[in-house]
């Protein structure tokens, strides 16, 4: 099935969040305004405002408060990506230039600050402290996943734990705030909010992992840039972990990255054939689809509804990704 | 309170807020415009929460000055982990600013600082794609970037009477700055601002001239707001940067030469 169809009763109410993305990125500087239109029109799945609509069907769905929420979260993952390209020197994602390779990187900086402020601006439109406290300890805590991350990196002894410590933080908070804050604004009771706030914790976890499987099995015109760009950047990943549990594997990565100026795509090529076809993949596999149980579980409390299909729907999906 | 007292205050609170052991590892302490900070204490000082205030004021200023200092042009090895970091110590700063003022409740300054990030990147991309003949079109453009949220506070505190005479005199202090960092051989965005974008401006020596140039003309706009009530509040003379002698004998050869 396809992944929109499984929100299909939504369509109009997205709709109504594209075009708050507009209203609130325009900016009166040329650039800046073309920069994030850019962004905005990159597509992406607009996941976080789907979490956000579908968690606030399970109380008072009010559009035309929920939509500030939203809309504000799509914001921020996009100013954190305008933000990442800077960092991982990326020129293009989704298949399209990024705006520090259309521009520059002071561009790209100015732009991720102006989005972070718009989006800002329009979630005080929530007068709910508690809504607050929830987005800003996300903010926090995803910028230090991207520290840990660059800690880690090159870093072949790190473990399971760092591994899911430092997803968690870089993208299960963001989804898992998505669920929480659409049952806060819609004023659930406190069972369905943790009930949507875990599963989009879990739902995070396996969508990164499969992100992570995809980077090493899929094709660079499906990732819309270069396959084992992971690896290339020196960010040691699941299917890498379970990989080079074999002994000669890790002596060969860690080797190579000891001199990690020098490394280069071909180098890695014969690294990321052995991880792709080792048995890593399906054994991160099988860790995904714990969590993705996981997600399917925590929504056992909750009412059966149309909002509730889809969600258990978008985890099938997540689910099956072409590995 | 003396002002030194006020600025030390403050200090200590910024870098207990921003504490982060691996940032603190890999990059150097961000700096902190002290002239900000009697500026904001000055202006919210008789306010409920001034200090959240002015800290979180101070914390937006940092993280947005942290990421001015990107370069254009990427580093393309691995001492790019500065870099890198430098982008996420920004993006932390920022987030702490929004977590104080969330756990205190101050939505309406969330919105007001908010406000104020999103002018200020609009005045900055102004100035990065202009080209300036004279190093005062060039001043009047830069005052704004540098007010803009000092004169967002004190819209918010009802004190907009301020916002001519502290808007010249945060520029006046900055360039004070600017010639410090000059004198120690610290090259920073304003400098390469100046020589990007200002005809005529390429090596330290023309920053330095121009700068004390930007001084005199700084210097004659305040004396012009002379009735300002905020000229007796704060003193354009406060010594927060000590600027060089060889700066300060240039500048009473300039008017040497002119009283002959």
């Amino acid at each position: 099935m396809k992944l929109a169809k499984t929100y299909a009763f939504l369509k109009k109410d997205l709709s109504v969040i594209e075009d708050a993305l507009e209203e609130t990125v325009y900016a009166n500087q040329p650039v800046l305004h073309e920069a994030s239109v850019q962004l905005l029109k990159a597509g992406g799945k607009r996941l976080r405002p789907i979490f956000v609509l579908l968690a606030s069907k399970f109380g008072e769905y009010n559009l035309s408060y929920i939509k500030n929420v939203a809309s504000s979260l799509e914001l921020i993952h996009m100013a954190s990506l305008v933000h990442d390209d800077v960092i991982d020197n990326s020129n293009m994602r989704r298949g399209k230039p990024t705006v520090k390779a259309k521009w520059d990187n002071q561009v790209a900086m100015l732009t991720g600050d102006y989005i972070f402020a718009k989006a800002l601006q329009q979630f005080t439109e929530i007068q709910q402290p508690r809504a607050h406290q929830i987005l800003s300890d996300t903010m926090i805590e995803l910028t230090m996943g991207e520290i840990e991350q660059i800690k880690d990196k090159f870093n072949i002894e790190q473990n399971f734990r760092t591994y899911l410590r430092r997803i968690k933080r870089k993208t299960a908070l963001l989804i898992s705030s998505s669920c929480q804050l659409g049952a806060i604004v819609a004023n659930t009771d406190k069972k369905t909010e943790t009930a949507l706030y875990r599963y989009g914790y879990y739902m995070g976890m396996s969508y990164q992992i499969i992100d992570d499987i995809l980077d090493f099995t899929a094709s660079e015109k499906e990732l819309g840039k270069p396959a084992g760009s992971d690896l290339l950047q020196g960010n040691i990943t699941l299917p890498v972990l379970f990989a080079i549990e074999d002994p000669a594997l890790h002596k060969e990565l860690s080797t190579l990255f000891r001199n990690p100026a020098h490394i280069k795509g071909e180098t890695l090529l014969p690294i990321i054939a052995k991880i792709s076809s080792s048995d890593a993949i399906k054994r991160a596999r099988k860790v995904s689809d714990m969590y993705l149980q996981k997600a399917y579980d925590s929504l056992q409390v909750l009412p059966n509804n149309q909002a509730k299909e889809a969600l258990e729907n978008i985890a099938n999906y997540i689910g099956n990704r072409q590995i | 309170m003396k002002y030194i007292e006020v600025i030390n205050h403050y200090n200590d609170q910024i870098k207990e807020s921003i504490k982060q052991v691996y940032l603190q590892q890999h990059l150097e302490q961000p700096q902190i415009e002290e002239h900000k900070i009697v500026a904001l204490h000055l202006l919210a000082q008789t306010t409920k929460n001034h200090e959240n205030l002015v800290l979180t004021t101070m914390l937006v200023q940092i993280a947005l000055n942290t990421h001015d200092q990107i370069s254009t042009q990427y580093e393309d090895n691995i001492n790019s982990t500065q870099q890198q970091l430098t982008v996420l110590a920004g993006d932390y700063y920022s987030g702490i600013y929004y977590h104080l003022l969330a756990n205190s409740n101050d939505l309406s300054l969330i919105s007001v600082l908010a406000d104020g990030i999103n002018e200020m990147t609009q005045e900055k991309m102004h100035v990065y794609y202009n080209d300036y003949h004279t190093i005062k079109s060039f001043l009047d453009d830069f005052e704004k970037i540098e007010s803009k949220l000092v004169i967002k506070i004190a819209n918010f505190v009802n004190k907009d009477d301020a916002s001519p005479y502290i808007s010249k005199w945060l520029m006046y202090k900055r360039i004070e700055f600017e010639l410090v960092q000059l004198s120690k051989n610290h090259h920073t965005f304003f400098h390469q601002l100046l020589k990007e974008t200002v005809q005529n401006i390429h090596d330290s020596n023309q920053i330095e001239n121009s700068l004390i140039l930007c001084l005199e003309i700084l210097e004659n706009e305040l004396l012009k707001l002379k009735s300002d009530k905020w000229m007796d509040i704060l003193d354009k003379d406060l010594d927060i940067y000590p600027i060089h002698d060889k700066q300060k004998n240039w500048k009473i050869m300039l008017e040497e030469g002119l009283s002959q």
